[in-house]
């Protein structure tokens, strides 16, 4: 692999605020059979739109969004089950760990190099 | 390209990312070019290993050491001499045989060969079955401490014979009541060079039974070798005591080589400490010309190598390694220069004497002095011990961040599962996760720790090379320019030294992620 972090930079445009989703549900009908454009096999636009309906199939568990100023809102459904939620924080732990990876390799991003 | 030509990358002048890069490369490259190699890790890196000589070298000299080979000197490109000696050395170890010495291999033979390594006897003599790799080492140790006159004698009789010799005198020197024979007791106190050199130095010549004078004066000539090697002085441990009572007063010119070098080597000591030159001589010569004086002076000796004992070895908590630091940015070009041609030949061989080194030389600031007889050599040992030491964790680090670009990089995590659990990022490295109805709790845990411990190898990862570079930069900035090559790096890494203890805990997960990668 050449130059690693020069293409791990390319596509980044803002790293000054973290957000972690964790959604729940049946997951058929929402998954494509490859990669999207954007890469993923979710189609989240559509999990989306139907995590916003009420009976659908999938659901929002928890939402956690970090600004760099380290403010955090944090959402849990109410009937979230204690192991998704446990998933959810160990999923912002490890993406804030990233994060903290990504802003010490190119803090030039945040202007504050 | 020669190791002499490489120049550091302009770090100051780049881009953050392009500053990563770059010292990604320059790791790998000290490490292709075995500049500050490591240990290989799995059989895809010992060919690599087996170009670099000073790796070699050391391994056959250990082997020939323990007489697994009958000659140190090297037998062609392929050797399969010294491969055989290896298998050999690796079934009596009870290690896994692959012909290959990768840490394991390496950390036995420095274990039975070292004199500051100290000895694991559960693994040696379990039960009280002596291993027959520690027999030979037991009987290398004997040869060197003066009790047995050929190393390769490995019968049973002979050893119990030496090692009873050794027991009469241990008592003199204080290092307890030992049993005779193989006893684990007796075989720790002879491994156990650190409370030897105590004893040396705690002796009261007064008390010394004349019976056991001249093994006395015979295991401390012994020692005298050994400390002074192990001190970076021009000696060879070799048991060898000799007559160093010359007739007619005739010292340096009337002694044999290895004899003359003790003396040489005990000049250059005194000297170090202080002395004249005339009085230094004068006071290596007793060992030759004044029977009765052989032991007091002697015992001043250990005294001296001992230094400051309450203070003794803080290296592995990093707090002084500025003081080597200051030492090397302030080194004229030409003494730089002198330093790094001896790291050039210390290569890749690990030997002893670093601790003793690391006393001499904090013993030797203390007072000021800067004309060591062994001053360039001793730095030399130091900076590469403490570049060593930080290049193993950098590199395992380094290598660990690239694999962990495998998870990271991805939209998707390659560990994703969608009967489990999916986990996606988008461009800003915002994550979604999903988590199937049906999944298995124990595999989403499971996967979603894998997550974790790779973001964190990858977020300490990019910290620690932000560090290397700062600290590559701060050694370029402040020093004069012959610090732009490869000796400017490992001087860096030097100065990197202290700030690893923080991080070992990413280091041990390091080393277990690259083994299941």
């Amino acid at each position: 692999m050449a130059n690693p972090f020069k293409q791990l930079k390319a596509g980044i445009a803002d790293l000054s605020q973290l957000q972690v989703q964790t959604y729940t549900g049946s997951i058929t009908a929402h998954i494509n059979s490859a990669a999207g454009d954007d890469g993923n096999i979710i189609n989240w636009q559509d999990l989306l739109k139907t995590a916003a309906t009420e009976g659908g199939d999938v659901s929002l568990v928890a939402a956690t969004k970090v600004s760099f100023d380290g403010d955090t809102e944090l959402f849990i459904a109410s009937e979230a089950p204690a192991s998704l939620v446990t998933a959810h924080n160990n999923a912002v732990a490890a993406a804030q760990q990233v994060r903290q990876g990504l802003v010490e390799a190119f803090s030039d991003l945040l202007g504050i190099r | 390209m020669s190791i002499d030509d490489f120049r550091l990358p302009p770090f100051q002048d780049q881009s953050s990312a392009d500053q990563l890069d770059a010292m990604i490369a320059t790791v790998q490259q000290a490490d292709q070019e075995g500049v500050l190699a490591t240990l290989a890790a799995d059989k895809a890196e010992v060919r690599r290993e087996e170009s670099i000589p000073a790796r070699v070298n050391a391994i056959r000299n250990r082997l020939f050491l323990l007489d697994y080979l009958r000659s140190d000197e090297e037998t062609g490109e392929n050797d399969p001499k010294l491969k055989d000696a290896i298998r050999r050395f690796q079934t009596e170890a009870g290690l896994t045989v692959d012909g290959w010495v990768g840490p394991q291999t390496w950390g036995a033979l420095q274990e039975l060969v070292s004199f500051e390594a100290p000895l694991a006897l559960d693994r040696w003599m379990p039960l009280d079955a002596i291993n027959p790799a520690l027999k030979r080492a037991l009987a290398l140790r004997l040869s060197v401490q003066s009790f047995l006159a050929n190393r390769r004698s490995r019968k049973d009789e002979i050893l119990h014979a030496a090692l009873n010799d050794f027991v009469r005198v241990a008592r003199v020197f204080n290092l307890g009541t030992l049993q005779p024979d193989y006893s684990r007791q007796t075989l720790a106190a002879l491994f156990d060079q650190d409370a030897i050199l105590k004893g040396l130095a705690s002796i009261d010549p007064e008390t010394v039974p004349p019976a056991e004078k001249s093994p006395v004066e015979r295991f401390m000539i012994a020692n005298a070798k050994i400390e002074l090697w192990l001190n970076g002085y021009d000696v060879v441990p070799d048991g060898q005591t000799g007559n160093h009572r010359v007739k007619n007063g005739k010292t340096r010119f009337g002694l044999r080589e290895h004899e003359r070098k003790l003396h040489d080597a005990l000049v250059a000591h005194w000297m170090d400490i202080g002395q004249s030159k005339k009085r230094a001589q004068k006071t290596a010569d007793i060992i030759n010309d004044n029977p009765n004086k052989l032991i007091p002076n002697l015992k001043e000796l250990f005294l001296n190598l001992l230094f400051d004992e309450q203070k003794e070895d803080r290296e592995t908590d990093g707090t002084d390694s500025d003081l080597l630091y200051n030492q090397l940015i302030t080194l004229k070009p030409d003494q730089q220069k002198s330093v790094w041609q001896r790291v050039k030949s210390i290569g890749n061989s690990l030997w002893d004497g670093v601790k003793r080194a690391w006393r001499w030389f904090k013993a030797l600031i203390k007072k000021g002095v800067k004309k060591a007889a062994q001053w360039t050599k001793n730095l030399a040992r130091l900076a590469f011990r403490f570049a060593q030491r930080t290049f193993t964790t950098v590199h395992t680090i380094t290598r660990a961040v690239i694999e962990s670009f495998k998870f990271i990089t991805p939209r998707r995590f390659p560990g994703s599962d969608p009967m489990q659990l999916i986990i996606e990022r988008d461009g800003d490295f915002d994550y979604r996760v999903f988590v199937n109805q049906n999944a298995d709790a124990s595999k989403v845990r499971g996967l979603i720790e894998t997550l974790v411990k790779q973001a964190r190898i990858f977020g300490f990862g990019v910290r620690l090379l932000g560090l290397l570079i700062r600290a590559v930069i701060d050694t370029v900035k402040n020093t004069a320019t012959w610090l732009t090559g490869w000796f400017g790096f490992i001087v860096a890494l030097v100065k990197l030294f202290k700030q690893l203890k923080d991080l070992k805990l990413i280091m041990d997960e390091s080393q277990a992620f690259l083994a299941t990668a």
